[in-house]
C-alpha cells in the first residue's frame, strides 16, 4: 500500500509555502495600487515603464509573479480534490504547466521593457 | 456472532456542505480559504497580462489600464483583494502551526499568539513600505 | 439537584438482524451533572440492555467512548448533557464501519498506527549499563504535546482526508511518527520515512486542522504533521542534494 519512492510533493510544497507567505504579505497593497485607488499616478504608463525599465524592479515585479502563481497552482490543484475532482493527474498537468507559462512569459514580457 | 461492519461512505462532492459538525462552519470556513487561490491565480494572470501591454507600447498600456480602472475593473479587482485579505488572515493564524515553537533566550516557548500578532505587524509594515516606496519612485 | 428528562437518539445497528442502522429514541431522566455516558449507561441498565458502546475509564484518559455527539466527535465522558439541548442525537464515530450501535471497527487505525513503528529507534543501541538518555527540558517541550495521544479517534472522525481516502494514515498515527522522528533520543526516520513521506503519508493532508479542533488532549495534530511536512521536505532537498549520501 505505501510506494517506495518518496513524494515529490516537497518539491511544488516549498513554492507554495514561499509563494503563500509573499502573497499573504505584499499582494493586498499590490491590489490596492492597481485599482488606481491608492496613488493612481502610480500606475501610469511613465511610472510603471520606468520602473520596468529598472533591472532591481523588473526583479520585483519577476517576484509579484513567480511567488503568487506557484503558490496558487499547488493550491488549486488540492483545492480541486477538495471539491471532489479525482482527475488529480489531469489537474496537476493543467495548473503546474499553466503557472510555468504564465512565469515565462513574466520574463520574456520583463525582457522586452 | 457474525462481524458484518457497516461502510459508512462521505460524498466527495458534499463533505463539506454537510451538517457543520462543530461549533461553527469548521469546514466552510476551510473551502472558502482555500478557494482565495483562484482569485490569486486570476490577479496574477492580470498581471501578467499587464506586463505584456507594458510591453507593447503606451497604446496597449492604456487598454489594460482603461479595463483595470474601470467600474467593473475596480469592482473586479476588489472581490480579489477580499479574498487576498482572507488569505493572509487564515495563512497568518495558520503559520505558528506549521513552525516549530520559537523560544526565548530563557527556553520558555513563544505562545502562537505573540507569533500571530508578529505577522500582522509585519504585513502592515511591509504595506506601509510598499505604498511609501512606490509614492517616492513616481517620476 | 435536577432531573431533566431528555431524548437520546441513538444509532442502532445488529449484525446479525438488521441490514442497515437504523435509530432508537429514549427518555432519560437525567441529572444536572451527567455526561452523555451516563444517559447511555441509564438507557442499558434500565431501558435496553442489547445497547452496545465501549467505555472504560469514564474521565477522559483512555480514549474508548469517542463517538458523534450531535454529529460532532465527542469522547462521551466528556460531554455534559446540560450543554446540549432537550434531544440529543448520539452515533458511532464517523468514518469507521460500524461494528454494533455505537461500536465501530478501528482494525485500519490499528494497523496504521504498527506501520508507523512508534517508538524509539535510536541512533546506537544503548544497554543498561551505558546509562539513562539524556533529554533536555526544552528537547521534551517540543514533542511533549504530541506525546498525550490517547488513541481515542476522534481526529479520523473529524478529518475529511481520511473521510474520503482510506489510504491516509491519518492524525493519529502521523503524529505519532512525527513524535518519535522528533524525539531527541531518536534516530529512525531512514525506517519510518517510506510510511511518513510516501503514499498516503503526510503529504496527503491539506491541513484542515479539524483533527486538532476536536482532540480531547490537546495533542496538536495538524500541527505535527505540518512539522512533519517541512522536516520531510528538507530532508527530500537534502537527499536529493546527496545522493547515496546523507541521512
Amino acid at each position: 500500500m505505501n510506494s517506495k519512492v518518496p513524494s515529490h510533493k516537497p518539491l511544488v510544497w516549498l513554492p507554495f509555502a514561499a509563494g503563500g507567505m509573499f502573497a499573504a504579505l505584499l499582494l493586498p497593497a499590490a491590489i490596492l495600487l492597481t485599482t488606481g485607488l491608492v496613488l493612481p499616478a502610480a500606475t501610469s504608463y511613465e511610472a510603471a515603464h520606468a520602473f520596468a525599465s529598472n533591472w532591481l524592479g523588473k526583479l520585483v515585479l519577476l517576484g509579484f509573479v513567480l511567488l503568487p502563481v506557484w503558490h496558487a497552482a499547488h493550491r488549486l490543484r488540492v483545492t480541486a480534490y477538495d471539491f471532489g475532482i479525482r482527475a488529480d493527474t489531469m489537474v496537476a498537468w493543467i495548473v503546474y504547466p499553466g503557472a510555468a507559462l504564465l512565469s515565462v512569459l513574466a520574463v520574456v514580457f520583463l525582457l522586452q521593457i | 456472532m457474525a462481524r458484518r461492519p457497516y461502510p459508512q461512505e462521505v460524498d466527495r462532492f458534499k463533505w463539506w456542505i454537510a451538517d457543520p459538525h462543530f461549533n461553527r462552519p469548521f469546514y466552510l470556513d476551510y473551502m472558502a480559504r482555500e478557494s482565495t487561490c483562484i482569485f490569486i491565480a486570476l490577479y496574477a494572470i492580470l498581471f501578467v497580462w499587464g506586463l505584456g501591454a507594458l510591453a507593447s507600447g503606451p497604446e496597449a498600456y492604456a487598454g489594460f489600464i482603461g479595463a483595470m480602472q474601470s467600474t467593473g475593473g475596480v469592482i473586479l479587482q476588489l472581490v480579489i483583494l477580499a479574498f487576498a485579505v482572507y488569505h493572509t488572515v487564515t495563512w497568518f493564524i495558520l503559520a505558528p502551526q506549521g513552525m516549530k515553537p520559537m523560544r526565548m533566550k530563557d527556553g520558555k516557548r513563544v505562545p502562537a499568539g505573540r507569533v500571530v500578532q508578529a505577522l500582522f505587524a509585519m504585513w502592515a509594515g511591509a504595506t506601509v513600505v510598499t505604498l511609501l516606496l512606490v509614492w517616492v519612485l513616481i517620476p | 439537584m435536577t432531573v431533566q428528562n431528555r431524548q437520546i437518539e441513538v444509532l442502532r445497528y445488529d449484525p446479525e438482524r438488521n441490514d442497515a442502522p437504523y435509530f432508537d429514541t429514549f427518555t432519560v431522566p437525567c441529572k444536572e451533572e451527567w455526561v452523555v455516558l451516563d444517559a447511555l449507561t441509564y438507557i442499558k441498565d434500565e431501558l435496553d440492555p442489547s445497547l452496545t458502546f465501549r467505555w472504560s475509564c469514564h474521565m477522559a484518559v483512555c480514549g474508548s467512548c469517542g463517538m458523534q455527539v450531535d454529529n460532532k466527535p465527542t469522547l462521551s465522558c466528556k460531554a455534559f448533557v446540560r450543554d446540549y439541548g432537550e434531544k440529543i442525537r448520539v452515533e458511532p464515530l464517523a468514518n469507521f464501519p460500524i461494528e454494533r450501535d455505537l461500536v465501530i471497527c478501528q482494525d485500519d487505525f490499528m494497523e496504521k498506527l504498527e506501520r508507523g513503528r512508534p517508538w524509539i529507534i535510536p541512533e546506537q543501541k544503548r544497554e543498561v549499563d551505558d546509562g539513562p538518555y539524556v533529554q533536555t527540558p526544552v528537547q521534551l517541550d517540543d514533542i511533549k504535546a504530541h506525546t498525550m495521544c490517547i488513541n481515542c479517534l476522534l481526529c479520523y472522525a473529524a478529518c475529511p482526508v481520511y473521510a474520503l481516502e482510506r489510504d491516509f494514515m491519518g492524525p493519529a498515527a502521523l503524529t505519532l511518527m512525527y513524535r518519535y522522528n522528533a524525539d531527541s533520543r531518536d534516530g529512525g526516520w531512514d525506517e519510518r520515512r517510506e510510511v511518513f513521506a510516501g503514499h498516503g503519508g503526510v503529504w496527503e493532508c491539506s491541513f484542515v486542522g479539524a483533527c486538532s479542533d476536536v482532540c480531547p488532549k490537546h495533542v496538536e495534530p495538524a500541527t505535527a504533521i505540518q512539522k512533519g511536512k517541512m522536516d520531510s521536505a528538507v530532508d527530500y532537498f537534502t537527499r536529493f542534494l546527496m545522493p547515496g549520501g546523507g541521512k
